[in-house]
């Protein structure tokens, strides 16, 4: 299960972009997101450097299953007071999976619609107090956000989202 | 054709000769353009027409009867403003390299540093610097906010060994970045040479944002080719969250001295 976000068509598609995974008690946690995708490379990195300091705590999080893996995500993002920020969670247990995202028009998984714009999901970018779950029904590999602004482009997850091959 | 009982054209009225004693402008510009010819250093002469006949300077400068040649070149480069003026910078800076001989170099440097984001600038590269296409450009244009754009442009064009040449002489990460499509081995060499001229270089930040918000695997490529400890410990400081590369550059840390 992975969490991806696509990327800014252009020179520099994924400022300010950070990604990641990390297991928790019996739960497991992937995130994507993006925070000032829109300055520099520099800026935008020094703000991803500090999503990814905020998230790397959740390893040592004690968390009870999925929701509450979600919810300490979510809490660490909130502190970043990043008003700018897009971000999709997707967390899992035994017992299933849950999905919460903000800044996101659209999630995508394997590449098929699965949480449309309208969607409560959806909303603009930033974290409101507390997040809103999707529970889906499905087992997903990829799941894919796409940031408000921007469409879902049929092409390969690396052109679209940067995932390279390990070597 | 004009005698040509069967040609039915209308005849175009001919000038009158000109008298032996009345010189026309045309006379002049052909004198100029003859003592030119036989001026080993045409600097007075060009410093003159600048000041007075700016059609005529343009003419023996770059004109279709133009000298040429490296010292002609380089006094013409003097005057460059008033060039411009009269043909366009894109009509003149390759019609100068075209004429320069060895001073081409000093034709593209001048435009390179007049006219940093002209995308006209790529062709006239190759033309000049045949290898290492880019470097002067990229050089000047080091700092413009047109910098990584004209990078996009070199490396499209091929210009490999001219970006990597650049990110080594500017110590920018801008180059590295721009050679990431056409091949991230390249790529990573580049950054870490820009690393080496100067370690406050943000290769990270610059290759991420183009390649993946996962870099590692990326960034631990450009290990074997940094040269000092101050670019090895900035890129550690990049690399907080790139374990790979965290790793490879604390086994190699110690065996650099400072």
């Amino acid at each position: 299960m992975r969490a991806l976000l696509v990327g800014t068509p252009g020179r520099t598609p994924f400022a300010g972009h950070f990604r990641g995974r990390t297991a928790a008690g019996g739960a497991t946690i992937a995130w994507a997101g993006r925070v000032r995708g829109a300055h520099a490379p520099g800026e935008a990195w020094e703000a991803a450097e500090a999503a990814r300091d905020a998230l790397a705590g959740l390893a040592s999080a004690v968390a009870a299953d999925r929701f509450a893996l979600v919810d300490a995500a979510w809490a660490a993002l909130r502190a970043l007071g990043a008003a700018d920020l897009s971000a999709l969670l997707v967390a899992s247990d035994a017992d299933g999976v849950v999905v919460a995202a903000c800044g996101l028009g659209e999630v995508r998984a394997d590449s098929k619609v699965a949480v449309p714009a309208g969607h409560p999901l959806c909303d603009e970018p930033g974290v409101r107090d507390r997040p809103g779950y999707f529970h889906p029904e499905e087992p997903v590999t990829d799941w894919v956000g796409v940031p408000v602004g921007l469409a879902w482009r049929a092409e390969t997850l690396t052109t679209l989202c940067g995932v390279r091959s390990p070597r | 054709m004009s005698g040509d009982p069967f040609d039915d054209e209308p005849t175009q009225p001919k000038a009158p000769p000109a008298s032996p004693l009345v010189r026309t402008a045309r006379d002049e510009l052909d004198e100029i353009v003859r003592s030119a010819h036989q001026l080993t250093d045409p600097t007075e002469l060009f410093a003159m027409l600048a000041t007075t006949a700016p059609i005529a300077l343009v003419e023996v400068a770059c004109g279709a009867r133009a000298p040429g040649g490296p010292v002609h070149v380089r006094a013409a480069l003097v005057h460059v403003e008033i060039l411009e003026r009269q043909l366009t910078p894109r009509g003149c800076f390759p019609r100068l390299a075209e004429l320069a001989g060895e001073a081409a170099v000093d034709v593209l440097q001048v435009a390179a540093e007049r006219h940093p984001a002209a995308g006209w600038l790529v062709k006239l590269s190759r033309k000049v610097e045949g290898p290492v296409a880019g470097r002067l450009h990229l050089i000047a244009a080091s700092g413009r906010p047109s910098f990584a754009q004209s990078c996009v442009a070199h490396a499209e064009a091929g210009h490999i060994e001219g970006l990597v040449a650049a990110a080594e002489a500017t110590g920018r990460p801008e180059p590295a970045a721009a050679l990431l499509p056409v091949d991230p081995n390249v790529a990573a060499r580049a950054a870490a040479l820009a690393l080496n001229t100067d370690p406050r270089a943000q290769v990270v930040a610059h290759l991420a944002a183009a390649w993946s918000p996962e870099p590692d695997m990326l960034v631990a490529r450009l290990v074997p080719h940094l040269r000092s400890r101050a670019a090895v410990e900035s890129l550690l400081a990049q690399s907080r969250h790139l374990p790979h590369t965290m790793r490879l550059l604390r086994a190699v840390l110690p065996g650099l001295v400072r």
